[in-house]
Parts: C-alpha cells; structure tokens; sequence
C-alpha cells in the first residue's frame, strides 16, 4: 500500500488529508501510523534545512508527532494539517536552534536546499538532453530562498498560500521570489525575457482580426 | 525591470491576471526559444514523482511505537499526567545537549591526536554522533572513548563505552571495532557495540548486514546474524547469542532508555552515565531485583518517580546525587 500511495506528491498531498481525517476519526495507533509513515520524510527534510544534524531534525519531528498523538482528543482546531506540521517543525528547529529564536524568512539565505533533479516527462521526450542539463544546472544555483519555495512546491504539491504560511511571507513575496527564479534561469538558458514591444503588440491584435 | 519573469511565475504559481495569457503567448510567438523555454519551465513545474526511503519505514515506526506507549503510559497514571510538558522541554534540553555537544566539538574540542590516533570522548550526560574519515557514521553513549586513524583506508577504531554505528561497505577495507574485551569486524553494516572499562561484559547488536565478533586473542570468532545480540562474559570466559529487539539498543541515540528485565546495579549504572549523577543505593536489598521499562527524556526528578512506580523505594535528591534507601 505505501508504495502505491507515493506516485506523486498531489496524491500524497491528498492522501495526506485522508489519512489524518481517518487518525481523527478512529484516534488509534495504526490509523496514526500510516498517517506517520506518509508525512515524517517530508517534514525530516524540511527540518534538514534548518538543522544540520540528522539525528537532531528526526528527533524534532518525532516530538512533533508525539505532540499530536498526545492532543489526538482536540484536533478539530487544525485546519490545514500540513501548513500545521510544518510551521510547528520550523519553529521547533529554531527552538532547538536558539539562534535569537525568531524566524524570519531572511535567514533561509544561508540554508543549504536539495532539490530533485528534473527529469522531462513522458509527453515532453523530445526537450534536449542539453537543455535539462542546463535546466538542472541553473535550478542548483539558485538563491536558497527560490530553492526552498520550488521544493514546497512542486516536490511538496503545497500551493503559494501555504508557502507563504509555512514560510511567513506574503502570497506576493512567492510570485516575486518565483519570478526572481525565472529570470536567473532564462539567463543562464540565454533567454530573452524581454516583454514585446507595444508596436508588435498592436500588430499582433490588427493580425487577430 | 519590465520583463515577462513576473508573468511566467503567475502562470506557474496558478495565479494569473486577466491579460497574462495573451501577452505570454506573444512572447512565446517571438522566438522557437522562447516555445520551448515556457514548456520546459512548465513540465519542470509539475510535481514531481518522489522516490521514498521505504528501508528505514520500519526503524522509524518501531521509535515512534516507543514514544507513543511511552506518553500513553505517562498520561494515564494519573499521578504523573503533569509531566507531558516538562517532558517536552527535557527532550528539548537533550537535543540542546546534543547540538550543545556538536558545537563543542567541532568548535573547541577537535579531536585530540594522540600517538598518530584521533580521540573523541563524551563525559556522563553526554551524546554525540560524528562522521568517520571514511564516511561511516558513529554516534557516541555517555562516558564513551574513541580512538581512530585520520585516513579513510585504515578502518580500525579502539571503543571504550557505547556506541552505534553505521559502517560504509567496504570489502576490501574490513571495518574493525576494538574494545579491549573482543572485537567487531565489519564490512558494512549498521550495529551497536558496548564495553566499559572495569566491565567484564562486551555486547554487539547487529541491525542490518553482517559482523563477525572476535574473542579477546583471537582464538575464536562468531558470526552475528541481523536482529541478534552478543554478549560475551569475559569471567566466565563464556557467551550468549540470542535473537533480540536489536532496535531498542540504540534507543539512546534519541534519549530513550529501554529496559529490559536489567538486573538493578546495571540499571544505576547506566542511569549514573545518562544522567551524571551518584547513586548510593542498599546493594543487598535490591540484589534480586529487575527492572523493566522504557524511560523516554525524563528529567532525573521525574526519573525516580517514573522507576519507583514499578519498584517501591525511598529515595532522596540532592543536587548531582541520589539516596536510596
């Protein structure tokens, strides 16, 4: 069943919900477990970011999750479980930190952020080798910041209000730091992001008649 | 600066605006580039597939099944329900420790050189995990001693105390582990061993792979299969090699103790090394006593009540040191 589960993080994403509902509902050590199972990599890396010592970040998450099994009877004020864990693992991490203890978004400049590797899919086999590997080459210099919103993203299936929730940021600091991406990858692809001249613009609309 | 990035990102971030579209289409008509640039932004974008770690699924639910029964245990004796809070902040004072100790170590205490060999020590109340030069991964118990080579190919370390290990295979470069009561001989494998000074007790526990244990003048050696544990008496010049819970071995990795039907003077020892404290204690009157129980970042108060729930005693706590009577 777990690999089943695991096809792509909008299912996992789902199936997150699914599996917490269930845990709500039958508040018993299995149906929790599977919910564990589903959610603990995810918020392990994540704490990764802020921790650098494995050992330490897995024990955060783990009291994460003994915290909530320990609130099991009054978990109907969770709305978003997910945006939950995470803001609580952040905070945790920083905790543990005591670096000033205060979160704030500037200090994810000095993390260290791993991302998936892009492979092209299926339907989009004819993209150039070349061209992913540049792809890939830009994506991993990118500024820590770009690189931890892209990973919640399209590896977490979060959209850009929990982003900006989990990162206490504004939904318009994502799309700037997601636009700031963009740039710096055409950059390094030698694309000109330029915007159309008006003149073309209007041609373009007399073509359209 | 005007340019279409800020458009692109709305595409991509689902929030468009109502002439995105038609203005990114324009640009995407300028050039062939530009057509495929939006596509290979946009198949980037997709979520992607994730490829778990499905092998350690079953370590990791075994920890959180500790914690669980644990807490459970700790909220229904009624008598202690009020240490769920205090409890959090001892399991955030002992990752404190282990940051505490990370810091201390890399920071000030570089691991001393000593006859061409690297020592790194924890003292009582102390844990901490370092990377070995040839990449395997060692995490020290309190009042532990390791003494290694600074060279990757020579893979023989000299352990006085506890501690897991988590060996990068290496067949041509056997991994050894020295205790001065025996020894562990390795390829590649993840196992706990334990011997301390004075003890005439070495211990391994192997959980994945494959290790040999060596008998002191290697006379003899014996193959550990995965999910056993060794213990070699060097008294009674005398072994047991049994199939055992391998992965509450290393439960103290994340400042849990398991217990399991310890005999009570090992049970003060260990706690004396977690906690850095003294333990006086009757030796006659608690000579046929076991104890059995899990005791998850307990501070050394609670400690006591938590022990004595199970074994009735009078005790007295005055600051490092613990009376009983």
């Amino acid at each position: 069943m777990y690999s089943v589960i695991q096809g792509t993080s909008i299912f996992v994403k789902n199936q997150t919900k699914i599996l917490f509902d269930d845990f709500k509902r039958k508040q018993n050590q299995d149906s929790f477990t599977l919910f564990f199972d589903n959610c603990f990599t995810r918020l392990h890396q994540f704490a990764t970011t802020f921790i650098t010592s494995e050992a330490v970040a897995e024990e955060i998450v783990m009291d994460q999750f003994v915290k909530l099994w320990e609130q099991r009877s009054n978990l109907d004020k969770i709305n978003n479980i997910e945006t939950y864990l995470f803001v609580s693992v952040r905070n945790s991490c920083l905790n543990a930190l005591k670096k000033n203890s205060r979160y704030n978004f500037d200090m994810l400049d000095e993390v260290h952020v791993e991302l998936i590797d892009y492979k092209p899919s299926a339907e989009n086999s004819m993209i150039q080798e070349e061209m992913v590997v540049a792809l890939n080459k830009a994506v991993a210099q990118l500024p820590s910041k770009c690189k931890i919103i892209f990973k919640l993203i399209r590896e977490e299936g979060l959209n850009r209000n929990e982003v900006a929730e989990i990162l206490d940021i504004s939904v318009k600091t994502v799309d700037n730091q997601v636009a700031i991406a963009v740039r710096k990858i055409a950059e390094h692809l030698n694309i000109d992001l330029s915007l159309p001249k008006k003149k073309n613009n209007f041609t373009h609309f007399l073509l359209s008649l | 600066m005007k340019d279409i990035s800020k458009i692109i990102a709305r595409k991509l971030l689902n929030s468009k605006q109502h002439d995105d579209d038609a203005i990114c289409d324009q640009w995407e008509q300028t050039t062939k580039d530009n057509t495929t640039f939006l596509h290979l932004m946009s198949d980037f974008w997709r979520v992607q597939p994730k490829v778990e770690k499905l092998d350690r699924q079953e370590e990791l639910r075994e920890r959180l099944k500790v914690r669980l029964t644990a807490s459970s245990r700790l909220e229904y004796t009624g008598k202690v329900i009020r240490l769920t809070w205090s409890r959090i902040a001892v399991a955030a004072i002992f990752i404190g420790v282990i940051i505490f100790s990370s810091v201390y170590f890399t920071k000030q205490m570089m691991p001393v050189k000593e006859d061409s060999f690297f020592q790194i020590a924890t003292d009582a109340g102390q844990r901490t995990q370092m990377t070995l030069p040839d990449g395997s991964k060692v995490w020290l118990n309190a009042q532990t001693n390791l003494l290694y080579k600074e060279d990757k190919n020579t893979r023989q370390v000299t352990l006085e105390g506890e501690a897991y290990f988590e060996v990068k295979h290496a067949a041509d470069f056997p991994f050894e582990v020295e205790t001065g009561n025996g020894k562990v001989k390795v390829t590649g494998t993840k196992f706990m061993v334990s011997h301390y000074q004075g003890s005439a007790i070495t211990e391994a526990s192997l959980l994945s792979g494959k290790i040999k244990f060596a008998f002191p003048g290697g006379e003899k050696e014996v193959d550990v299969a995965p999910g056993e544990r060794i213990v070699f008496n060097a008294n009674l010049k005398s072994y047991t090699q049994k199939t055992y819970d391998v992965k509450t071995k290393i439960l103290w990795r994340e400042g849990i103790l398991v217990f399991d039907k310890e005999a009570f003077s090992m049970l003060i020892d260990k706690l004396e090394r977690y906690y850095a404290v003294t333990i006086d204690y009757p030796e006659d009157k608690f000579k046929n006593i076991h104890y059995t129980g899990t005791i998850n970042n307990l501070r050394l108060e609670s400690l006591m009540e938590f022990i004595s729930l199970t074994i009735p005693m009078d005790y007295e706590i005055k600051n490092r040191r613990v009376i009983i009577r």
